[in-house]
C-alpha cells in the first residue's frame, strides 16, 4: 500500500509519515475488507430481509461472540513465537456457566457481573501469558491445557445446560431503540482499545512478534508484554462469553469449542499471519464478520449443515491463497523497485 | 559532551560464566577508561561473545565484579537496565523487526509498555542527526526493514544504539556487512564520541580495524584475559600470538596475512589417503599458485544484472580462484546469485562448459547444482546451519542423494567422507554426533563448507565465507581453498576484505554500478588499485579493462 | 510458528538447549548433569510409574485384560500419532487427523455393507488418504502458509464430507476379524494379542527406521530444523511434506478402520477425541513442536503415558468432566518439567 501511495503523485497530506505508517501497518486489511464487502453484497442479494431492522439486531447478536473470540485469538498470535490461544472458546463457554450457575444463584444479578467477568478474563489470560512467557511452554500446549481445564470445569459445575440470567443481559442482544445493543458494546471496546493503543503498545507488540530477540535486546520487557497481551485476549474472550450468555439465555459448558474453531478460521480470513508481527485487532474483527456472513449466506441458501463445513474449509483455503498472493506481489514489487545489491 | 570524572568507566575483575559443563569465561578482566576506544580481541571460543552478553545485560556472570562508573554491581539484570545505565550494545547478529519501519526499529525499546518515550517530533529530530552521522540521511525512515540491504540494516541497529544517551558503546563485529566507505564514517563518529569523553568497546576480526581504531587492546584466550596493552605497544603478530597461545614468531602459520603458507598435512595421512584410493591431497602448493592453463568451466556472455548496467562477459577456468569485490550494493551479490541459479539475470547467457566444450545453460538452483555449481550461502545461521542436528547430519545432508540404496542410507560411505574432510580441514574434536551448536563459529563454518565440498563441485561459489571467523581458522580454510583450486575446482570468491582477496585469489573482478569495471591480477595489484576500481576508476594502476573474455 | 531455529552464532561453545536450562552458576556440576538428563528421561520414567500407580489405585488392574486394554488404547493413539510425529519433526502439524479417522470409519462401514471386497475398500481408503495428505502438503507450499491452517481447512472439508456421507446412514458392517483385532480377547493367529498391538509394534519399528535410516527421514529433520537452509542444501522440501502428510493421513485412515471395528457402527465423529490427543502424545513424549528434533520412539512413550493417565483417571472414578479438567492440568504440569522452550536471552 505504501508503494501505491508513493508511486502516484498524491496530495501532501497523504504522504505525511503518520498516514503512511497507518497505511503500511494496516495494508493487511485489504483482503479481509474486500471479502467483507463481497460477503455483505452476496447476503443482501440472496436474502433481502437481511438488511431489515429486526434481522440486523438478531444477526449482530449472533455475530458478536464470533467476532469477539476472533479478536481474542488475534492478540496472542500477533505477539509471535508461536503465540496462540486455544482456550478462548471454552473460556467463553465457562463464563456462561459462571454467570448462570454461580453468580446469579449467589445473588449477583446487577451490572456488577460485567466487571467480575472482565476481571476473570484478564486473570485467565494472565495465567496463559505466564505459562507462555515465564514457564515457557509452547503456547499451543499451555492454552490446550487451559482449553481442557475450562471444558472440564464448565461441565463439572453445570452438567446440564440451564440456569437463569438477568433480563438486562438478554437485552444486550436486542436493541436500544433503533440501535442494536451490540453496537454499543463494540463501541465501548473500540474506545477502550483506541486509548490503550494510542501510545507505544502496538509498536512493542508488533516488534516482539516480528523478532522477540530484537525487542529484548533493545530493552522491551518481552515477558511483561506477553502477559499483558494474553490478558487482553482473555478479557475479550470473557466479554464474548458475557454476550453469549445473553444469547443462549442460560449457562452451557459445551458451547465453547466451536468458537475456538471459528476464531482460528476468522484469523486466517482476517489476513493475520500466524507467525506474528503483522496485522491488528481490526483484522480479527473483520475476519469474524466475514465468517459470520458466510455462514449466514449458506444458511439462507439452504445449504446442508455438513456442506457448510466443507465450504468453510474451502473458503479458508481460498482466503489464504488470496492473502498469500497479495503478500507475494507486495514484496515482489517493492523488491523490484529496490534493485538489491 | 561531558567528561565523567571517574578513574575508569568500566572495570571488570575476574568474571566467569559456565554453561553446564562448558566454561565460557574463566577469569576475564577488562578496564575501559572514559574517552577511550578499547578493542576486545580473541578467537572464536575465547569468550568474547559471552563477555559482551554479560555487559549488555543478556546474561549474568557466575562470579566476579563489575564496576560501572564507581558503582560495584553484581550483574546487569536486563538489556533495559544496561541501557538505563548508559551502556548501549550493537550485537553481532543484526536484530530487527522486519515488518516495522526504520524509525520504529531505531526507537524500539525506548518506550514504556504503553507510553512513548519521546514525542514523535523529538524522535524524528534525534534520528535525523544520528542517521546523518552514519551516512544514512537518504534513507526513508518509514520504509519497512525487510526492504533494506544487509548493510543498511546493520547501520540502523547501530543508530538504534547511539540514539539513546550512552556513555559506553559496545560494538560486536558491527562492521561485518559494511563497505569501506560506511566503515570510515562510523569510525569518524566513534572518534568524535571519544573526544567527547565517551567510551567504546568493540570486537573485530580485522586486524587493520583493531590497530587503526583502538587506543587499548585486551586479548582473551579460552575465557581468560591474557594480555592488555596500548595499541602503540602492539603488533599484528603479537596480538595473534596472544590470541592463539603460540609465542610470537613461532607460529605454524605466518601471522601476517600478507603471506599465507598452507602447511602440508602430515605424511602419514597422505599414505592413508593413497591407500584408500582417494586422489592425493596435493597440499604442497606454492604460495601463490599460478593457474596452469586449464580449460574454462564457466562462461558468461553479455550477462546483464540490472536494466541500466553494462553486460558482463567473462570466463572462469578450472583451478582458478576469481575474487569478487565492490562497495556494498554494486552488483556482486546479484552476480553470485545468478551464478548459483538463485536469480535470473535481466538478459544474457550463463553456462557451464562441459568436457567437450558444450555449453550447458544455468537455469535455476537445482539445475546449477546438477551442473556442479555449489553455492555456500553467506548467512550461516539462517541459510546454512541445522541447529538442532548433529555435526554429521549438518555435513552429510547433501550426500544422501547419492549415498542411498532405494532410499535407505549408506552411512558407512558418508562417515568415511566426513572423516576425510575432518582430517583435511583440521577440524577440532571431530566427534560427529555432537550437536552443531556446541562448535565454535569457525568450526561450524568448516562443516558448512565441507557440506558443499564433499559433493565434489566443479565450481564453488562462496559469499563472504570467512566473515566472523578467527584468524587461525581463516588460514586453515585458505589452505583448503588453495588445495581445491589445485585439484581443479573453480572458485568464485566474494569478499568484503580486500587483503583477503589479494592474497587468496588469482584475479579480482571489481563491481561498480551493477557491472564489472575492472579485472585486476591479484599478484600485481595493490589495495589502492582495488579501492580505486571500487569507486569506479576503470584504469587503476594501468591494469586491463574488462574485455570480451575477461 | 517459527521456521528457523535459533543457534548461537559464532563465538564460543554455545549452550546446547539442554544446558541452557541450567541456572547460571550451577554450584555442583554433577547435579546439573543429572538434572538435565532426568528431565529428558522423564517420559521413560513416567511409563512404569503411572502403571504402578494404576495397579495401586485400581483394584484388579494387574490382569491380562487390563493390560491388553491399555495397550489397545495406546496403539490407537500411537498409530494416529505416528504421522503426526513426522509432520511435527518436519516443522508442521496435522490437524486433519480426526477428520480423516472419521471419514475412513464411514467409508469402511458403508462400503463393506455394500459388499465391496475388502482389498478394494482398503485400496480406496489408502488412495483417498494419500490424496488428502498431498493436497494439504501442496497447499501449504503453494500458499506459503503453515500447515496448521491448511490442515485445519482440510479437516473442515473432510469432516463435512464424512458427515454428509453418513447422513442417514444408520447401519454399517464390518468384518469379524476387524472387530477382534481391537478386542481385548482378540488373537492374531496363534498369538493371544489383538492384531492392533502387533500392527503398532511393527509400525513403530518401521517408523523409527524410516526417520533415522532413510534419505527422506533425514531430510525431514533438516526441513524442520531450518527450512531455508534445507532448500539450499537440495533437500526435496515439497516431496518431504507430501510424504509426511500422506503418511499421517494413511495412519489416521488405518485408525479409522480399527475404530470401525471397535464400534461396528458408522460414526464420523469417532475421531474427535484425537484432535488434541495426538499433539499431546507427541509433546509429552518430548518431541519439540519447533521441529528438527525428537522422534517416534518418544511418541510411543507419550502415547503410553496419555493412555495410562486416561485409564488411571477413569479407574479412580473420575467422571468425564473431571478427567478433562485433570488432563488439562497434567498436560501443563508435565510439559513444564521437560517441554520448556528457551529463554529469549538464550536465543541471542
Amino acid at each position: 500500500m505504501a508503494s501505491v501511495v508513493s508511486r502516484h503523485a498524491r496530495p501532501q497530506v497523504l504522504s505525511t509519515p503518520v498516514v503512511r505508517q497507518l497505511v503500511q501497518r494496516n495494508s493487511y486489511i485489504a483482503v479481509p475488507l474486500a471479502l467483507l464487502v463481497a460477503a455483505f453484497i452476496a447476503n443482501a442479494i440472496v436474502q433481502p430481509q437481511f438488511l431489515s431492522q429486526q434481522s440486523w439486531a438478531a444477526s449482530m447478536a449472533v455475530l458478536c461472540p464470533t467476532v469477539l473470540t476472533a479478536m481474542a485469538v488475534t492478540l496472542p498470535i500477533l505477539s509471535g513465537n508461536g503465540g496462540i490461544d486455544l482456550s478462548v472458546g471454552p473460556l467463553a463457554g465457562f463464563i456462561t456457566v459462571l454467570i448462570a450457575a454461580v453468580l446469579v444463584p449467589a445473588g449477583i444479578t446487577s451490572q456488577a457481573i460485567i466487571p467480575i467477568v472482565v476481571v476473570f478474563g484478564l486473570l485467565s489470560g494472565a495465567i496463559n501469558g505466564v505459562l507462555v512467557a515465564y514457564v515457557r511452554l509452547p503456547a499451543i500446549i499451555a492454552t490446550l491445557g487451559m482449553y481442557l481445564f475450562y471444558q472440564g470445569l464448565g461441565t463439572e459445575v453445570l452438567p446440564e445446560a440451564g440456569g437463569s440470567v438477568p433480563v438486562w443481559l438478554v437485552k444486550l442482544d436486542g436493541s436500544y431503540g433503533p440501535i442494536p445493543a451490540v453496537w454499543v458494546v463494540f463501541a465501548v471496546i473500540a474506545v477502550v482499545w483506541l486509548l490503550l493503543t494510542r501510545g507505544s503498545y502496538p509498536r512493542n507488540l508488533l516488534s516482539v512478534g516480528g523478532d522477540e530477540r530484537a525487542a529484548y535486546t533493545a530493552g522491551v520487557n518481552v515477558n511483561r508484554l506477553r502477559v499483558v497481551t494474553y490478558s487482553f485476549g482473555g478479557a475479550l474472550a470473557a466479554i464474548a462469553g458475557l454476550m453469549l450468555t445473553g444469547l443462549i439465555q442460560g449457562g452451557d459448558g459445551t458451547v465453547g469449542p466451536p468458537y475456538t474453531i471459528s476464531a482460528l478460521t476468522a484469523v486466517a480470513l482476517g489476513g493475520i499471519s500466524l507467525a506474528g508481527g503483522r496485522g491488528g485487532l481490526l483484522g480479527g474483527a473483520l475476519g469474524g464478520a466475514v465468517l459470520f456472513l458466510i455462514q449466514e449466506l449458506l444458511t439462507d441458501a439452504k445449504v446442508s449443515v455438513y456442506q457448510v463445513s466443507v465450504i468453510n474449509g474451502i473458503v479458508l483455503i481460498l482466503a489464504l491463497a488470496l492473502n498469500g498472493t497479495v503478500e507475494y506481489l507486495r514484496r515482489k514489487s517493492a523488491a523490484a523497485k529496490q534493485g538489491q545489491g | 559532551m561531558t567528561t565523567v570524572d571517574v578513574a575508569s568507566r568500566l572495570d571488570i575483575q575476574d568474571l566467569s560464566r559456565s554453561f553446564g559443563e562448558t566454561k565460557a569465561l574463566r577469569s576475564a578482566t577488562l578496564r575501559v577508561a572514559p574517552g577511550e576506544i578499547h578493542s576486545l580481541a580473541g578467537e572464536n571460543g575465547s569468550g568474547k561473545s559471552t563477555l559482551i552478553k554479560i555487559l549488555s545485560g543478556v546474561l549474568r556472570p557466575d562470579r566476579g565484579t563489575l564496576t560501572w562508573e564507581g558503582d560495584v554491581k553484581q550483574h546487569l539484570s536486563s538489556p533495559a537496565s544496561a541501557q538505563a545505565m548508559g551502556i548501549s550494545t550493537v550485537f553481532q547478529e543484526t536484530l530487527f523487526a522486519p515488518e516495522m519501519t526504520v524509525r520504529d526499529n531505531i526507537f524500539l525499546g525506548t518506550d514504556r509498555l504503553f507510553r512513548y518515550g519521546r514525542r514523535k517530533g523529538a524522535e524524528l529530530d534525534t534520528a535525523r542527526q544520528a542517521m546523518t552521522d552514519l551516512g544514512l540521511d537518504g534513507l526513508d525512515r518509514d520504509r519497512p526493514m525487510w526492504m533494506l540491504s544487509l548493510a543498511e540494516r546493520q547501520l540502523v541497529t547501530i543508530v538504534r544504539a547511539i540514539v539513546r544517551p550512552w556513555r559506553l558503546l559496545i560494538l560486536d563485529e558491527s562492521t561485518s556487512a559494511l563497505d569501506a566507505q560506511q566503515r570510515d564514517r562510523l569510525f569518524d563518529y566513534l572518534r568524535l564520541a571519544r573526544s567527547q569523553g565517551k567510551s567504546v568497546l568493540f570486537t573485530s576480526h580485522r586486524m587493520d580495524e583493531v590497530l587503526g581504531l583502538a587506543d587499548r587492546i585486551t586479548v582473551l584466550r579460552q575465557g581468560t584475559t591474557v594480555a592488555t596493552m596500548a595499541v602503540g605497544e602492539a603488533s599484528r603478530r603479537g596480538i595473534l600470538g596472544h590470541m592463539s597461545g603460540r609465542a610470537e614468531g613461532a607460529s605454524m602459520y605466518s601471522a601476517d596475512t600478507a603471506d599465507i603458507v598452507s602447511a602440508a598435512p602430515p605424511p602419514r595421512l597422505e599414505a592413508d589417503r593413497q591407500a584408500a584410493g582417494q586422489p592425493a591431497a596435493t597440499a604442497h602448493a606454492p604460495v601463490a599458485p599460478t593457474p596452469v592453463l586449464r580449460t574454462p568451466v564457466l562462461q558468461t556472455q553479455q550477462l546483464t544484472l540490472r536494466p541500466s548496467s553494462r553486460p558482463i562477459s567473462l570466463e572462469v577456468r578450472a583451478g582458478e580462484i576469481l575474487g569478487l569485490a565492490g562497495l556494498e550494493g554494486q552488483g556482486q551479490v546479484e552476480f553470485v546469485e545468478c551464478l548459483s541459479g538463485l536469480r535470473k539475470p535481466v538478459s544474457g547467457e550463463l553456462a557451464v562448459l562441459g568436457a567437450n566444450g558444450a555449453a550447458h545453460p544455468v537455469r535455476h538452483y537445482s539445475g546449477a547444482n546438477r551442473l556442479g555449481i555449489r553455492y555456500v550461502p553467506r548467512d550461516r545461521r539462517h541459510e546454512g546451519l541445522f541447529g538442532p542436528l548433529s555435526v554429521f547430519d549438518n555435513f552429510a545432508v547433501t550426500l544422501w542423494a547419492d549415498f542411498n540404496r532405494f532410499g535407505v542410507l549408506r552411512r558407512q560411505q558418508a562417515r568415511k567422507r566426513f572423516a576425510d574432510f575432518a582430517e583435511s580441514s583440521r577440524l577440532v574434536s571431530a566427534s560427529p554426533a555432537r550437536a552443531i551448536s556446541t562448535l565454535s563459529g569457525g568450526n561450524q563454518q568448516k562443516i558448512l563448507l565441507g557440506r558443499w565440498i564433499a559433493m565434489r563441485p566443479r565450481v564453488l561459489v562462496v559469499n563472504d565465507p570467512l566473515r566472523g571467523v578467527d584468524a587461525n581458522t581463516k588460514e586453515e580454510l585458505y589452505g583448503l581453498f588453495r588445495r581445491l583450486a589445485v585439484d581443479g575446482v573453480a572458485i568464485i570468491y566474494l569478499s568484503t576484505e580486500i587483503t583477503e582477496l589479494l592474497t587468496l585469489t588469482d584475479q579480482i573482478a571489481v563491481f561498480h554500478e551493477g557491472s564489472v569495471v575492472a579485472m585486476l591480477p591479484s599478484e600485481t595489484s595493490s589495495d589502492t588499485d582495488v579501492v580505486a576500481a571500487m569507486f569506479g576508476d576503470e584504469h587503476p594502476g594501468g591494469t586491463q579493462r574488462v574485455g570480451a573474455d575477461g | 510458528m517459527t521456521d528457523s531455529t535459533p543457534v548461537a552464532a559464532t563465538d564460543g561453545p554455545s549452550e546446547t538447549s539442554r544446558a541452557a536450562r541450567q541456572p547460571a552458576g550451577a554450584p555442583n556440576n554433577l547435579t546439573a548433569v543429572v538434572a538435565a538428563n532426568f528431565t529428558s528421561a522423564l517420559p521413560y520414567i513416567l511409563v512404569p510409574v503411572l502403571f504402578i500407580l494404576s495397579v495401586i489405585f485400581i483394584p484388579g488392574y494387574f490382569s491380562k485384560s487390563s493390560i491388553i486394554s491399555l495397550l489397545i488404547l495406546s496403539s490407537l493413539l500411537g498409530l494416529s500419532s505416528l504421522g503426526q510425529t513426522m509432520t511435527i519433526v518436519a516443522g508442521g502439524i496435522d490437524l486433519s487427523i480426526p477428520a480423516v479417522i472419521g471419514l475412513s470409519d464411514i467409508i469402511v462401514t458403508q462400503l463393506y455393507y455394500q459388499h465391496w471386497s475388502l482389498p478394494l475398500i482398503f485400496l480406496a481408503i489408502a488412495a483417498l488418504a494419500i490424496l488428502i495428505g498431498t493436497i494439504s502438503a501442496v497447499a501449504s507450499v503453494l500458499l506459503r502458509v503453515h500447515s496448521l491452517i491448511t490442515t485445519f481447512g482440510m479437516s473442515l472439508i473432510v469432516s463435512g464430507v464424512a458427515l454428509e456421507w453418513s447422513n442417514g446412514a444408520t447401519s454399517g458392517l464390518v468384518p469379524g476379524w476387524l472387530t477382534s483385532s481391537v478386542s481385548v480377547i482378540g488373537k492374531t493367529g496363534p498369538i493371544p494379542i489383538p492384531a492392533i498391538i502387533i500392527v503398532w509394534a511393527v509400525g513403530s519399528v518401521l517408523a523409527v527406521l524410516f526417520m533415522n535410516r532413510t534419505r527422506i527421514g533425514r531430510e525431514t529433520y533438516a526441513l524442520g530444523a531450518n527450512a531455508v537452509a534445507a532448500r539450499l542444501a537440495t533437500v526435496r522440501s515439497t516431496w518431504v511434506q507430501v510424504v509426511v502428510f500422506s503418511v499421517s493421513a494413511l495412519c489416521a485412515a488405518m485408525v479409522g478402520i480399527f475404530l470401525a471395528g471397535y464400534s461396528g457402527i458408522p460414526d464420523p465423529t469417532v475421531g474427535e477425541p484425537y484432535f488434541f490427543q495426538t499433539i499431546t502424545a507427541v509433546v509429552i513424549g518430548g518431541t519439540s513442536l519447533l521441529g528438527g528434533r525428537g522422534g517416534y520412539l518418544r511418541t510411543v512413550l507419550g502415547a503410553l503415558i496419555v493412555a495410562e493417565l486416561t485409564t488411571l483417571l477413569v479407574g479412580v472414578g473420575f467422571n468425564a468432566s473431571f478427567q478433562e479438567l485433570a488432563l488439562g492440568i497434567l498436560v501443563i504440569l508435565l510439559t513444564s518439567s521437560y517441554g520448556r522452550e528457551l529463554k529469549v536471552a538464550a536465543k541471542i
